[in-house]
């Protein structure tokens, strides 16, 4: 999950990102970083999501948890 | 160096593509954007799309697109 | 679909282009498109300048401005042309043939052959080939081929597809018999289930002109232009040239015994800067030996660009020595061709302006 952490925190612009933090508290975190945390997802670990996939969830964590799930499948 | 999200958006900022699974069908992209993508890809990324794969179902969304660049040898 | 023929040369290229220019930067508050992207259009595509004929100027008019300055200049004599080829997709007129008015207006003789020949970007090649059959006749000894469009005239200026890359203009090239032992090679094929790629849809007796075919219509793309306007399905052209064209080109080589390396220059017709650029990166061919720059000074005026690609890169180079060139020409039926000869030599090889 820390490479993940990392990949976000680079996307937001900032240090790090916690799995408890929510996206909505980052400045940073408007359509384009929701855009290109869709483009991370498919070129790192190869998950197609849409932005109406991110309507449930609210912090990075959740995202990580969608990621496995989907990982599965 | 700029990302495809970025480039995308400056392409066509009045749209959120992350809303969108058809950048095509959507109208988000026509025929004249994509020329305006695959140069600007060609030129952000080094790299020289083929003539022959500058078509709609390669510009999609980002995924496919993605996939055209890591044909292109792009390390995504 | 394969051709050769034995002893006969190109002997002259004259192009005629409007003197009325336009720029790309002045009409883009014409289009419903933001300029900040019309800009980057302009940058890829390679628009900037063209030139457009008035508003009731045709291809007689061009046409015989270019040959009366030929005559003028003891270049040519009216009464040696056996035959004069026009191709053109904007005739002055349904009935007559535009050819016969250009031989009335210049008082040719009777006793030669006018032909309006109906194609569009593969015009070029096409009609090469074409006066080459009619020159295997031996009462066929010299060959005028015009070919111009005035069809800025039926695109729409709301069409930001088409529009910016328009431009009128026409050339003349004459066809003899050659005292060499030379060999031109050409192919060509064509594929007329997609000829709704590149049309006009009204004005023909299929679906007359009418006020109804007047009105600008969107049809979704965010552009106007009426049924009686130009239509182009960029994409699918776009595809079918990078698909058809280089191995159409291959085989013309291969059947010839040449390769890449043996041509000196590939002249094509010239759609726009970036369509050229992406077919040589498939050829394998330097841009330096396939000129794409006729479409940012002149427009895509159809099937005289390649010509004129020809009179503005090559002028001096084809009139002291001689080249190997493969021209190739592709667009709207569809049609897309290519012819390979040794070029040069040419008692002629310049533009004029029409006023």
């Amino acid at each position: 999950m820390n490479e993940f952490l990392k990949k976000i925190a680079s996307i937001l612009e900032v240090d790090d990102v916690k799995g408890t933090d929510e996206f909505k508290a980052f400045p940073q975190w408007d359509s384009l970083s929701v855009l290109s945390v869709i483009a991370m997802l498919d070129a790192s670990y190869g998950i197609n999501l849409r932005a109406a996939d991110f309507g449930p969830i609210r912090t990075a964590g959740d995202l990580w948890n969608l990621v496995q799930s989907r990982k599965g499948s | 160096m700029k990302a495809l999200p970025e480039i995308l958006k400056e392409i066509r900022p009045e749209f959120d593509f992350g809303a969108s699974s058809d950048f095509i069908a959507d109208g988000m992209l026509d025929s004249f954007d994509m020329v305006t993508l695959v140069a600007t890809l060609d030129k952000t990324y080094g790299i020289s799309i083929q003539g022959t794969d500058i078509v709609p179902e390669n510009f999609k969304n980002l995924q496919t697109i993605q996939t055209l660049l890591r044909q292109c040898g792009v390390q995504l | 679909m394969n051709f050769s023929f034995r002893r006969k040369r190109i002997s002259g290229v004259l192009t005629v282009v409007p003197a009325n220019e336009r720029s790309f930067v002045d009409e883009m508050k014409n289009f419903n498109f933001p300029e900040s992207r019309s800009l980057k259009l302009k940058e890829v595509m390679g628009y900037d300048k063209r030139r457009l004929v008035e508003q009731n100027v045709c291809v007689s008019d061009l046409a015989v401005c270019g040959l009366e300055y030929l005559f003028q200049r003891g270049l040519l004599c009216r009464d040696e042309i056996d035959a004069l080829l026009l191709v053109t997709q904007s005739p002055d007129h349904f009935i007559p043939p535009t050819s016969n008015i250009i031989q009335g207006r210049l008082g040719l003789k009777q006793d030669m052959l006018c032909l309006d020949i109906n194609q569009a970007c593969a015009g070029f090649v096409v009609g090469l080939i074409q006066a080459l059959l009619l020159l295997e006749q031996e009462s066929v000894r010299k060959v005028v081929l015009i070919n111009g469009d005035v069809l800025s005239r039926k695109t729409s200026p709301k069409d930001r597809n088409i529009y910016p890359l328009m431009g009128d203009g026409a050339s003349i090239t004459v066809v003899e018999r050659d005292t060499e032992d030379s060999i031109i090679h050409a192919n060509l094929k064509m594929d007329g289930s997609r000829h709704e790629a590149l049309m006009i849809p009204a004005g023909g007796f299929r679906l007359p002109s009418s006020p109804e075919t007047a009105v600008l219509e969107d049809v979704g793309d965010n552009n106007l232009r009426a049924k009686d306007h130009l239509r182009m399905d960029g994409s699918a052209i776009f595809n079918f040239v990078q698909v058809e064209v280089p191995p159409l080109i291959e085989s013309l080589l291969a059947s010839a015994g040449a390769t890449n390396d043996s041509v000196d220059y590939f002249l094509c017709h010239q759609p726009n800067r970036f369509m050229l650029q992406k077919l040589a990166d498939k050829m394998r061919v330097p841009y330096i030996k396939m000129p794409s720059n006729v479409v940012e000074h002149f427009g895509n005026g159809g099937s005289a660009t390649l010509p004129l690609a020809i009179t503005f890169n090559l002028a001096d180079q084809l009139k002291s020595g001689h080249c190997q060139v493969c021209l190739a020409g592709f667009g709207g039926g569809l049609v897309w061709a290519s012819m390979l000869m040794r070029l040069g030599g040419l008692s002629f090889c310049e533009m004029i302006e029409f006023e």
